[in-house]
């Protein structure tokens, strides 16, 4: 079974989006944090709940044309969220769930 | 201990050393400059060794916010390492607003902000302007208020290098020139006073109309930036970002999402303000 994520203290976040570049801002760190897509996307579909990857990827394939990040990726775009998830809890923005 | 008083700005300084020539040329200087009655920070330049005062006079600059390992300078470089004072009090102490290391002109109530690295022309090109209708802010720090995203001036003496200084020499030979400092670890560095209305009106802040990150000694080129590249390049560009945390960084995010940006390759100032006067008027 897959492991669900959660953002760590959503309030403590600020997220702005410039253009193909959104920044994050961490009240706790102080750090601002410089993110492509889909980074910023999976932070508004988790918003404060936990969820898996594949939670995630339905939600977002409701919202978006998700064409546009598979193509020339051999990963699926179940693993790509995963990807950025996990590069969520090393930067101290999200923890993972354990199943 | 001989000592003088100014005010760039909003933020006045006391400097102090044991060398009176020192600050003889830093009041002959700052003579137009506001004397103010309390002090922000103070800078004292003093002899590295008490018996260094007489003896091959190094000058170590100190204050109330220092880097240790500061190389002393020959004393007739003290008016450098008077800047070097100031400007390091600024960097590592001032919180009032978002500290961009940039240079700034006014024109019709709206402030042109350049950033770049050291050599990009941004100082220059600011002093330039200064002599061609538009008023100088700064050509080192500029101020981005918090509460109004205001540039706030902070025309401190402009330090001119290598070149810059017959190039401003030909452009204002009646402004009045500090002395040649010659071989100091920046080159050849001569100070200039701005022009009498950039200190009169330096507590007047401008509405940021456009920022450009110009490259001298390239072909002419303008490129648009985006709002992504713009912030991190500004990040970079500041000094106390990371220090102001929240407030800074929203001060930082209004600025790129308002402003303009563009990318200005240029090899010479006439060439530059050409391209600077096309960006504005499509403003």
């Amino acid at each position: 079974m897959a492991n669900r994520y959660k953002m760590r203290n959503v309030s403590n976040l600020i997220l702005q989006h410039l253009d193909y570049m959104s920044l994050l801002y961490d009240r706790q760190s102080g750090i601002t944090h410089i993110i492509a897509e889909p980074a910023p996307q999976i932070i508004e579909a988790l918003g404060h709940d936990a969820m898996k990857p594949s939670q995630i990827e339905r939600i977002l394939k409701k919202q978006y044309d998700i064409q546009a990040f598979e193509d020339g990726n051999s990963d699926s775009f179940e693993e790509i969220i995963a990807a950025r998830l996990d590069e969520f809890v090393a930067l101290g923005l999200a923890e993972k769930i354990l199943s | 201990m001989h000592e003088t008083h100014f005010k760039v700005g909003p933020a006045s300084f006391r400097v102090g050393s044991v060398w009176k020539e020192i600050i003889d040329q830093i009041e002959m200087l700052y003579a137009s400059y506001p004397k103010p009655k309390l002090t922000d920070y103070t800078v004292t330049l003093d002899a590295i060794r008490p018996w260094r005062r007489f003896v091959r006079p190094s000058v170590a600059i100190n204050g109330d916010f220092m880097l240790p390992d500061a190389a002393p300078l020959p004393l007739s470089h003290g008016l450098l390492g008077a800047e070097m004072g100031v400007n390091l009090q600024m960097a590592l102490g001032w919180r009032r607003q978002l500290i961009l290391h940039a240079s700034s002109v006014e024109k019709d109530g709206k402030s042109l902000l350049m950033s770049g690295e050291s050599g990009s022309g941004k100082s220059t090109l600011s002093a330039i302007l200064g002599h061609r209708g538009w008023r100088f802010m700064g050509d080192e720090f500029a101020l981005i208020d918090h509460d109004n995203g205001f540039v706030m001036p902070y025309p401190r003496l402009i330090s001119l290098k290598n070149q810059a200084i017959e190039t401003l020499k030909k452009e204002a030979p009646h402004a009045q020139f500090g002395p040649l400092m010659k071989d100091t670890p920046k080159g050849d560095i001569q100070h200039i006073v701005p022009p009498a209305q950039a200190i009169r009106k330096m507590e007047q802040g401008a509405k940021p109309a456009l920022l450009l990150f110009p490259n001298y000694g390239y072909d002419a080129e303008i490129r648009e930036m985006l709002p992504s590249e713009v912030f991190m390049r500004l990040t970079q560009a500041s000094a106390n970002f990371v220090g102001l945390g929240e407030t800074g960084f929203n001060t930082l995010k209004h600025l790129v999402l308002d402003v303009p940006t563009f990318e200005i390759a240029y090899q010479n100032g006439d060439e530059a303000e050409a391209m600077i006067n096309q960006l504005w008027e499509q403003l």
